[in-house]
């Protein structure tokens, strides 16, 4: 085929069409915008027109070339929306620049399938990701040797008007390879380059079939809210709150990949999986407001739109957190309208930036996860080695929670305790209470110096009672030398001041073969473990030394008969 | 009420309602039960925190005779039977240390230990004058010079004892 035979010129409309094959059939026809003007001009200086070419010397001129990569259709002169999907590298300029076609090349791995996204929407038609005849892989006009995936011309100007500011976002979001964006803060006469990149992600190797099932992460809060993710007493303040439930922290990634891949409907936050991107832009806001600032909602303002991910306050927001759709952030003093209220974008800096990550979560290391700007998991699915990233965007360090995992029990037969231990044995005095307990409802124990920060956060403690035993005592919470304790009744055989205390790190009657406990790791703590069973079928004591370190520790008990 | 413990001293109290009545002043205490008893409460929420309170080894057969389980009270535990007027505790089962770690009151006890072959110590045990040594170093404490004149006298007259 030739560019005679794919294009012809309307008589009396002037319009330029594609009327070779389509895209992926033999013989679909593809050009440069410099071929077209080359061919419009030969045919301009034609004796007289031939075939369905309407085009000879007698006519005006169609066509004018500033650049080899800009062509300005004259004289009435224009093309399809067909023709333009088979021209490249370059601009078409046309019905007096009320029409641009400007053209994009996009630097990325061969085969990479693009999204383009242009007015907050995916451009359904993806002509640019067609297979060219006979090649097998994705992208028009590619050019492998130099590491160009594909080129094509878009419309971003139409009737007289920029598209949206001629705002462009490119992305790539194949489920398995990475994922990127590139943004065209408006695009440019002739060819405008997008680098993407479009390689296999070591970190997101399983199915996509398989991850589709993996229904049990869930973001537990969507919007604002504090977690003391640093274990520091103090709250930071995130947009999200997920749960990875029983995933790994990279099949945790992986399912985030999965929510926003190409072509992923389900929304995160009223938007669609694969339009979203996180947080672009932390807006300062002040009065005037109107109503409430709801979260997971659209907001506009003049000059632009885009989704409410958090604010600091439904009623007296001064902060709010956005993904920008189209157009531009918020400016100073701009009314923004969320929902039915709206709140005024405070003077000075409104709008803060905030770089994203691809995918939305941040990056995953395969065993630990980089947070992306104020993304966050619970605290309990966090390690030691996760980062991430508050709305302030100051990097919090999750303490590293350890496990120590006691294996081998019989259920409803063992009885296991783990306490503090020295040199093999139980320490008993771990603690002295600091006052007598001797209440009929007793629910704070207050114990002599500090209690120690590898101390669970809910467990239970033994303290030694008037008869001489250590009773067991569950605490849902601590703080400095304070346990806050289920209520106990100390009226009676009640625990004198200086009494000793331990915490039995398990105490417990196995409920299941192995019983384990978390604490943040300090320093290396010794631990003592019994475990017990004088039932129908007793065993002999077994007993341990044991250390919980900063990889935590394990224990299979033994079980010898005592028959 | 049944066996139990009170962890502070560490005494191990039997009711007499817990033994077997044999015949009037003799009750009989199944040793091997006894040892079930305080396993049971070793493995209680209460007993957990507590060191064991004995030693146990099973019976075992050899050449077709079984010998005996042990059974050893260890950790400063003590044994007090229920002190209801003398009476005495005939221990069956099991060899045991029961009676050294007793705590002394009305209630006498039928110990019930049966050795075979045992293992002394040899080589630097005692040898026989120092044996000799110590019998008349006894004698010469607990008996006045007169009584031990009346001793030899006896022996001299053939008396023996």
């Amino acid at each position: 085929m030739t560019i005679a035979s794919d294009f012809s010129i309307h008589t009396t409309t002037k319009v330029i069409s594609y009327i070779g094959a389509a895209h992926g059939v033999s013989g679909a026809g593809y050009y440069t915008v410099l071929e077209l003007h080359r061919w419009l001009q030969a045919l301009a200086a034609d004796a007289g027109a031939t075939g369905d070419d309407y085009m000879d010397i007698s006519r005006v001129t169609p066509s004018d070339k500033q650049f080899d990569t800009i062509i300005t259709l004259v004289n009435g002169y224009t093309i399809d929306a067909a023709a333009s999907e088979h021209l490249y590298s370059g601009s078409i300029i046309q019905a007096g620049g009320d029409t641009i076609f400007d053209g994009m090349q996009v630097i990325a791995g061969a085969g990479a399938h693009i999204q383009v996204i242009q007015i907050g929407a995916v451009l359904s038609n993806d002509f640019w990701n067609s297979v060219p005849y006979g090649t097998g892989v994705k992208g028009l006009n590619p050019d492998a040797a130099n590491g160009i995936a594909c080129r094509f011309m878009l419309k971003v100007r139409d009737s007289a008007a920029d598209i949206d500011g001629r705002r462009l976002l490119l992305q790539t979001r194949e489920f398995g390879y990475s994922y990127t964006e590139f943004k065209l803060n408006g695009t440019s006469r002739g060819i405008n380059v997008a680098a993407l990149t479009y390689a296999s992600d070591l970190n997101n190797q399983t199915a996509s079939g398989t991850v589709a099932g993996w229904s049990d992460v869930a973001n537990l809060t969507a919007g604002y809210n504090g977690l003391d993710v640093n274990a520091d007493s103090t709250l930071e303040y995130y947009y999200s709150k997920w749960d990875r439930g029983s995933r790994s922290i990279n099949q945790f990634y992986e399912r985030m990949k999965y929510l926003t891949r190409r072509g992923e409907t389900t929304t995160l936050y009223g938007l669609a999986g694969h339009l979203f991107r996180g947080i672009t832009h932390e807006v300062a806001v002040t009065t005037p407001r109107t109503s409430t600032i709801a979260e997971g909602v659209a907001a506009s303002w003049s000059g632009g739109t885009g989704q409410v991910l958090a604010r600091d306050s439904a009623g007296t927001a001064t902060k709010v957190w956005i993904q920008l759709l189209t157009g531009i952030a918020p400016t100073a003093g701009q009314t923004i309208t969320v929902g039915g209220g709206s709140v005024t974008a405070a003077s000075g800096t409104p709008s803060t930036e905030r770089a994203l990550s691809f995918p939305f979560c941040g990056v995953s290391t395969g065993s630990a996860i980089i947070g992306a700007y104020g993304f966050a998991l619970e605290t309990a699915d966090l390690s030691v080695n996760d980062k991430l990233f508050d709305l302030t965007n100051t990097l919090r360090n999750p303490p590293n929670l350890v496990t120590f995992t006691v294996s081998g029990l019989v259920v409803s037969e063992d009885y296991l305790l783990v306490g503090p231990g020295n040199s093999g044995a139980l320490v008993e005095n771990q603690f002295t209470l600091n006052g007598a307990l001797t209440g009929a409802s007793v629910t704070s124990v207050v114990v002599t110096g500090s209690i120690p920060a590898d101390t669970p956060a809910t467990g239970t403690i033994r303290i030694k009672r008037a008869n001489g035993a250590f009773s067991r005592h569950p605490y849902s919470a601590w703080t400095g030398s304070t346990f806050t304790i289920t209520s106990h009744d100390f009226s009676s055989n009640n625990a004198a001041n200086g009494n000793n205390a331990f915490i039995s790190y398990i105490d417990t009657l196995a409920g299941a073969t192995t019983a384990s406990f978390q604490a943040t790791y300090v320093t290396d703590r010794e631990l003592f473990v019994r475990r017990r069973d004088g039932g129908a079928t007793p065993t002999k004591t077994f007993e341990t030394a044991a250390t919980l370190g900063v990889a935590g520790g394990s224990v299979a008990v033994q079980r010898l008969s005592d028959a | 009420m049944s066996i139990a413990i009170n962890w502070a001293t560490k005494v191990i109290n039997v009711p007499r309602a817990d033994l077997l009545f044999v015949s009037t002043g003799l009750y009989e205490l199944d040793v091997d039960a006894f040892r079930l008893a305080l396993k049971d409460l070793e493995d209680s929420v209460d007993g957990v925190a507590f060191p064991d309170t004995h030693r146990h080894n099973t019976a075992v057969i050899l050449s077709g005779v079984t010998y005996s389980r042990t059974f050893e009270i260890i950790n400063g535990y003590t044994v007090l039977f229920e002190d209801l007027g003398p009476y005495t505790v005939r221990c069956v089962g099991a060899n045991h240390n029961i009676a050294d770690v007793k705590v002394v009151n009305q209630v006498s006890m039928l110990i019930g230990n049966s050795s075979g072959l045992i293992t002394v110590a040899t080589g630097s045990g005692p040898s026989a004058s120092s044996i000799a040594d110590a019998v008349w170093s006894h004698i010469n404490r607990s008996t006045t010079p007169a009584e031990r004149l009346e001793i030899a006298n006896a022996v001299l007259n053939g008396v023996t004892f």
